[in-house]
């Protein structure tokens, strides 16, 4: 993975590096270029994001030089003259060089850090003074610096520091000892001090006496040692000095018990018991959320540190912390006052009471498992609020659940294998009967199979019920988003929904969100026209775009129609013939219809259509090949003027498809229930001929015969003449055909497995399903097949 | 490499470096979350209000919207007042994280975020139980 | 750039490298009354900065760069405050 990833890296690098360099370009020429210079600026961040990735300081360190010129130069702190274009575009090359070399080698070259320190530095030393002071929150975790350091700083300087520590001010101490053969590696420490973000003062020392500098004086052996102090915070100088945090060390300037009021100080540390329950994550969560909802009480900004810090009990499987935590949250939503929440967060952090004990007493206000009855009483706008129990009650008693969606597909899968289970049942009953010879036994085990059947038929539409969700949970993402997008195109636009209530399985709403996004874009793109067009084709300037769904048997239908300029033909077989997917005499011969299907096939669309949703060339073939992989269809009809219409038919469920069992030249196949219309037996002397094809007439409706043996070899069993022909006729993209099968079997369901491995380019078949004798059977796919 | 059990939690990462995506997409995936990405604050925003998330990862610097952008925008939709937003940032100025937090977002880290502490404070953020 | 002697005077011109710290060392040995000027330097290498430090050769012109200007300006008076 590490290289896949690297490899990532060095691609993404050269397309940044170049990026850069030619915006570079463009700015010496246009130095007011803003387009420009925040190109180049996210070009040079970007890189310095991915490079914090790898072990590879003196790159990041570089880029980051690099990136603190453009900053300076995009808030207008320098002027871009040719020199720093000249420095700067040496650094790009430098990087490339590097990229270069983790390309070839997988490391840097030796000389990296004194190669990037050098162009480090020149960058750095165009950089202008001190930059302002950021008041950070004092870091509890650091001990206070000793007196030692501060006493090679000037006194006035160090006390005015001091103070500024003290009325509540994060300042820290930094003690840099390079190493003492660092001048030989390529360091220098000088630069690597000046690195240190936010400086504020910096002292240097000897760390031994220097002795007689004319008899003993090696000036390559490295005797220094600094001391900065910075405002920016630790991660901030940790980072900046990656590759010499064994030669750093960090101090807060002083203790945080002595910073006065207001920033009230923690009077109690963090116990262990609490980094026990927490860990160094969950208290970093626990503190941030303090600081979330610091400015006040809000509502909406409750919601989500509300949501989160139940997840976080969850996640700690502390379910009756997280009782008392969703209290805590009604009590202030009742109250609008944060104190209930910000209590719990406090002590949460802390570390909480141990919760064995019932009642819990905790050290800190938590509240107590029952809700007090004034809290809700006195408060108006409780009765209103959900989340508020009633007095007296601990807990209000939902009727809604909320299941772990992994429960319920552990549910599915255990229905799935009781259903095969089941399926096995028949197999047994002809073994009775042929085998054993017992036709009763045959029987009661068939009467057992009925009644498991009808119980596992209405145990999975139970399931299934659970799973269904309406389409609203898609529908209702776009009345924002076509405002959007409309507004961005000048366009005006009128979304009308209907049949929002449709409900289908979670699996297939959930992937609608976006094909319907990808065909909603397009017609708000290329079908929708802007209004001064529209009028002046005799139409409302508003346009009109209509999401319905509704269920049609077994398949939830989702339409989308616009009333825009609707599809031309000859534009998409221009296209396409330019595009080499077809001939133009292929196009030529194209009806409309099939012209306009084209649009559905991959490489149709261009990227320059597509880029500005998704970046990644994602085109309309996209649409049809997800509404496919979820065993649906997609139609489109357009009438040049008036509008488009998509359609979108998929499975209400796509969990267990049922399928009959058929005998064909001796082997057995399932045929997807759904396509079959009836089955019948044919007298030979119906059947006829018309030119070379085997027909007969049903319901006045000449229906082809198709001999399934000559499609899929094994050889026709003989004709019973007192029987007929066994013929399973079928619906298949809206034709009739009929299939000449040696016999039926029974009906089934079967959870379907894609064909894979070797099986995965065999085309004509949908899926196999395991039978309950262990055979494999295959499951035919009529839309491939006629 | 094998794949844990998946948690059935899904995550939308939106940063405009790719290597930063694959790196994420690596470390959530290896830990069994759903990754999708998003390129930049327009994409993001776009996705955030299509999908199913349970957690959004956001980067600050991003073309076209920026991340304090997008994250004010998300917040917009009451659908997605609860969901639990982290903010990842090369830069490490406490500035920066409280004008993240002030757009609606509920934790702030630096990059490049640490594997086991990114995977950890993930699963937390959405609930997913811990090995004891 | 580099350093620069002239007869008992070292400039430091522009960027100055590790390179040129035993050459200085040479140069203030030869010359015990040897000075430096940095007004035209931006940067150092720290080697250079510690032979400025162990040498202690009287500066004629700090650095306008804030930072080596108040290192250099600081070793420069402490000879003045007793230890």
């Amino acid at each position: 993975m590490k290289t896949v990833l690297l490899e990532r890296f060095v691609q993404e690098a050269r397309e940044l590096l170049q990026t850069a360099a030619s915006g570079l370009l463009t700015l010496e020429r246009e130095p007011g270029d803003a387009t420009a210079i925040n190109e180049v600026f996210r070009a040079v961040h970007t890189l310095k994001g991915s490079s914090g990735l790898f072990d590879t300081p003196p790159l990041t360190r570089l880029v980051h030089a690099g990136e603190d010129v453009l900053q300076q130069v995009r808030t207008g702190a320098m002027t871009l003259d040719s020199n720093v274009v000249d420095l700067l575009l040496d650094g790009l090359d430098q990087v490339g060089a590097f990229i270069d070399q983790l390309d070839r080698d997988g490391t840097l070259a030796g000389d990296a850090d004194r190669i990037a320190a050098q162009h480090a530095g020149a960058l750095r030393a165009r950089l202008g003074g001190a930059e302002t002071a950021v008041v950070v929150i004092a870091d509890t975790t650091l001990p206070v610096a000793p007196p030692e350091w501060l006493a090679g700083f000037p006194a006035a300087e160090r006390d005015a520091l001091l103070a500024r520590a003290r009325a509540g001010e994060a300042l820290l101490a930094v003690r840099y000892t390079p190493d003492e053969g660092c001048f030989y590696t390529g360091t220098d420490p000088l630069a690597a001090i000046r690195d240190v973000p936010d400086l504020l003062a910096v002292t240097v020392a000897a760390r031994e006496p220097w002795g007689d500098p004319v008899a003993d004086f090696d000036p390559y052996r490295c005797n220094l040692v600094f001391t900065a102090l910075t405002a920016a915070s630790r991660d901030a100088v940790e980072q900046a000095m990656t590759y010499e945090l064994d030669a750093v060390e960090l101090r807060t300037l002083v203790a945080v018990d002595a910073i006065a009021a207001p920033t009230p100080a923690p009077d109690v540390a963090p116990e262990p018991e609490s980094s026990a329950l927490l860990g160094e994550a969950g208290r970093h969560i626990v503190r941030t959320q303090l600081r979330v909802i610091a400015g006040g009480y809000d509502a909406i900004r409750l919601r989500s540190t509300g949501t989160l810090i139940g997840n976080l009990l969850r996640s700690l499987r502390q379910d009756a912390l997280r009782e008392r935590w969703e209290i805590a949250l009604a009590e202030a939503i009742a109250a609008e006052d944060l104190a209930p929440v910000a209590a719990f967060l406090a002590a949460l952090e802390e570390g909480p009471a141990p919760a064995a004990e019932a009642p819990p007493a905790p050290a800190v206000p938590l509240l107590p498992a029952e809700l007090p009855a004034s809290a809700t009483a006195d408060t108006p706008s409780a009765a209103t609020l959900p989340a508020a129990a009633p007095p007296g009650e601990p807990r209000p008693a939902s009727k809604t659940l909320k299941v772990d969606q992994g429960k319920i597909d552990l549910l599915m899968n255990l229905i799935g294998e009781l259903v095969v289970q089941k399926n096995a049942l028949p197999f047994l009953a002809r073994r009775a009967e042929e085998i054993h010879g017992s036709r009763e036994m045959g029987r009661e085990i068939k009467e057992q199979f009925a009644t498991l059947d009808r119980l596992t038929q209405e145990m999975q539409g139970a399931i299934m019920q659970i799973r269904m969700l309406p389409v609203a949970e898609v529908f209702d993402r776009f009345p924002r988003l076509v405002r959007d997008i409309a507004r961005r195109l000048d366009k005006q636009v009128d979304l009308v929904l209907k049949g929002t209530d449709t409900a289908a399985d979670k699996t297939i709403v959930e992937a609608l969100g976006d094909p319907l996004l990808h065909i909603v874009r397009n017609s708000l793109d290329h079908g929708i026209e802007e209004p001064a067009t529209r009028v002046a084709a005799g139409k409302p300037p508003v346009a009109t775009l209509r999401l319905r769904a509704w269920q049609d048997n077994d398949c939830v239908v989702i339409e989308i129609a616009d009333d825009g300029r609707g599809i031309d033909p000859a534009r998409i077989r221009g296209v396409a013939v330019d595009k080499g997917m077809v001939t133009r005499e292929q196009a030529d011969a194209l009806s409309d219809q099939e012209a306009i299907n084209l649009i559905y096939r991959p490489g149709f669309s261009t990227a320059a259509e597509v880029s500005d949703l998704s970046g990644r060339g994602v085109g309309m073939d996209v649409v049809l090949s997800t509404v496919q992989r979820l065993g649906g269809r997609v139609s489109v009809t357009s009438q040049l003027g008036q509008g488009t219409v998509t359609r979108l038919s998929l499975p209400l469920s796509m969990a267990v498809t049922r399928i009959m069992v058929v005998d064909i030249g001796g082997s057995l196949y399932g045929i997807p229930i759904d396509h079959v219309v009836q089955t019948t037996r044919l007298d030979p002397g119906v059947i006829k001929r018309i030119k070379h094809r085997e027909v007969f007439v049903l319901r006045d409706e000449v229906v082809p015969l198709i001999r399934m043996t000559a499609l899929l070899g094994g050889r026709p069993s003989a004709v019973d003449a007192g029987r007929g022909e066994a013929v399973l006729v079928c619906r298949v993209e809206g034709r009739t055909v009929g299939l000449v099968i040696d016999d039926f079997r029974e009906g089934m369901d079967v959870i379907l497995k894609p064909m894979t491995g070797l099986l995965a380019e065999v085309s004509g078949y949908c899926g196999t399903t395991l039978l309950g004798d262990g055979r494999v059977l295959l499951v035919l796919d009529l839309k491939e097949l006629f | 490499m094998t794949k844990p059990h998946v948690n059935g939690k899904r995550v939308l990462v939106v940063d405009d470096g790719m290597t930063t995506r694959l790196y994420y997409r690596d470390v959530l995936e290896t830990a069994g979350f759903g990754v999708e990405e998003a390129v930049n604050g327009v994409e993001g925003l776009e996705r955030a209000l299509m999908g199913d998330f349970d957690l959004l990862i956001v980067d600050v610097n991003m073309p076209k919207m920026d991340g304090y952008e997008m994250i004010a925008q998300v917040r917009v939709d009451p659908a997605l007042h609860e969901i639990p937003i982290i903010t990842i940032s090369t830069e490490a100025g406490e500035r920066d994280a409280d004008r993240a937090y002030a757009a609606g977002a509920n934790l702030y880290m630096v990059k490049p975020a640490d594997p086991a502490l990114l995977t950890e404070t993930a699963q937390m953020l959405t609930g997913v139980e811990m090995a004891r | 750039m580099a350093i620069r002697y002239a007869r008992s005077l070292a400039h430091f011109e522009e960027r100055c490298a590790v390179e040129e710290a035993l050459a200085l060392v040479e140069f203030l040995r030869a010359h015990p009354k040897g000075k430096i000027s940095l007004a035209t330097c931006t940067s150092m290498h720290a080697a250079l900065l510690q032979v400025i430090l162990a040498m202690r050769p009287p500066v004629t012109q700090l650095p306008a760069d804030p930072l080596l200007a108040a290192l250099i300006g600081a070793a420069a008076t402490a000879d003045l405050i007793p230890a």
